[in-house]
């Protein structure tokens, strides 16, 4: 469905969620945020767009070795009312993401998913250099291109995240 | 008299020294003006602050940096190599923010990233060692 209305594919959607989740174990809390998309704040009020239902702040610890002290650094998260919301989100902050237009176009025209992932990559989505051949991997192991759409999208109407 | 050339002497150094202080902390050719208003610098090449060495050493492309507030905070204008806004990145960008306080002595900043159209503001409590981190869309930050 949300390939319906991003131009992301599904398989991607579903691998990434797999990645980035550790398989739906992480999902910040009662959040069900599967990929850690953040809230954004406006004139110092927290905003989280059309999908999300409302947002959470999370705590990371982050240990200093030369000072050997910790440092507490939070952060605000968007939260969903189910995984669907989560996914849809997902989809629209790489759809209005000027990053990735060159990997939405193409996968509009060839509807290669494994040319996705590499676009993910060069725009700059993961600083690991293996994060499209990891998403590949799931993809083909769990054959996962077989929910992906077969034709192009029609992009039905959703406002910008 | 001589009361007086040793005040007049402890003016002199007091002076020096306050513009070496702020000469090494805040060092530039390009600055377009003083205190109270504020401060840009364009010319990177020879601005000399921490900030900048650990930027470079994190691949952020540096521009532009403006000093409100009489100079005590900073907006550094930034270009990443990778995307901001992805959690993926997010444990990377977590020492960036943290190395980045440290070297500006923990004055809070922003780092405003024309690309991703977005304002990554750091406030900072170091009592406390706590951090937050706002993302703010484009022009749409409340003013510091």
């Amino acid at each position: 469905m949300s390939e319906l209305q991003t131009g992301v594919p599904a398989s991607i959607t579903i691998a990434q969620a797999i990645l980035e989740s550790g398989w739906g174990k992480h999902h910040i809390g009662k959040a069900n945020n599967y990929f850690g998309v953040k809230a954004q704040t406006v004139y110092g009020k927290v905003v989280y767009g059309s999908v999300a239902t409302g947002f959470v702040d999370r705590t990371t610890k982050e240990h200093i070795k030369k000072s050997n002290t910790n440092i507490f650094i939070t952060a605000h998260f968007r939260s969903y009312k189910n995984l669907a919301g989560s996914f849809l989100d997902h989809g629209l902050f790489l759809k209005y993401n000027p990053r990735y237009q060159k990997a939405l176009t193409t996968y509009a025209k060839n509807r290669d998913a494994d040319e996705f992932a590499r676009g993910l990559q060069e725009g700059g989505y993961a600083t690991d250099q293996h994060y499209a051949e990891l998403l590949i991997s799931i993809m083909k192991k769990h054959h996962l291109y077989q929910y992906n759409r077969k034709v192009a999208n029609t992009i039905v109407g959703v406002s910008k995240p | 008299m001589n009361k007086l050339f040793v005040k007049s002497l402890c003016a002199i150094l007091a002076s020096a020294l306050s513009l070496l202080v702020s000469s090494y902390c805040w060092s530039d050719s390009s600055i377009s003006s003083q205190n109270k208003t504020p401060v840009v610098i364009t010319d990177i090449e020879s601005w000399h602050h921490p900030v900048k060495d650990v930027l470079k050493k994190n691949s952020v492309l540096l521009s532009k940096v403006e000093l409100k507030n009489n100079r005590k905070y900073a907006i550094f204008h930034v270009k990443f190599p990778y995307d901001p806004q992805s959690s993926v990145n997010d444990a990377l960008l977590r020492k960036l923010y943290v190395a980045i306080l440290d070297a500006n002595g923990w004055w809070g900043y922003e780092m405003q990233d024309n690309e991703d159209q977005i304002t990554i503001k750091v406030t900072a409590n170091k009592k406390n060692k706590r951090i937050t981190v706002d993302v703010i869309p484009l022009g749409q930050s409340s003013a510091q």
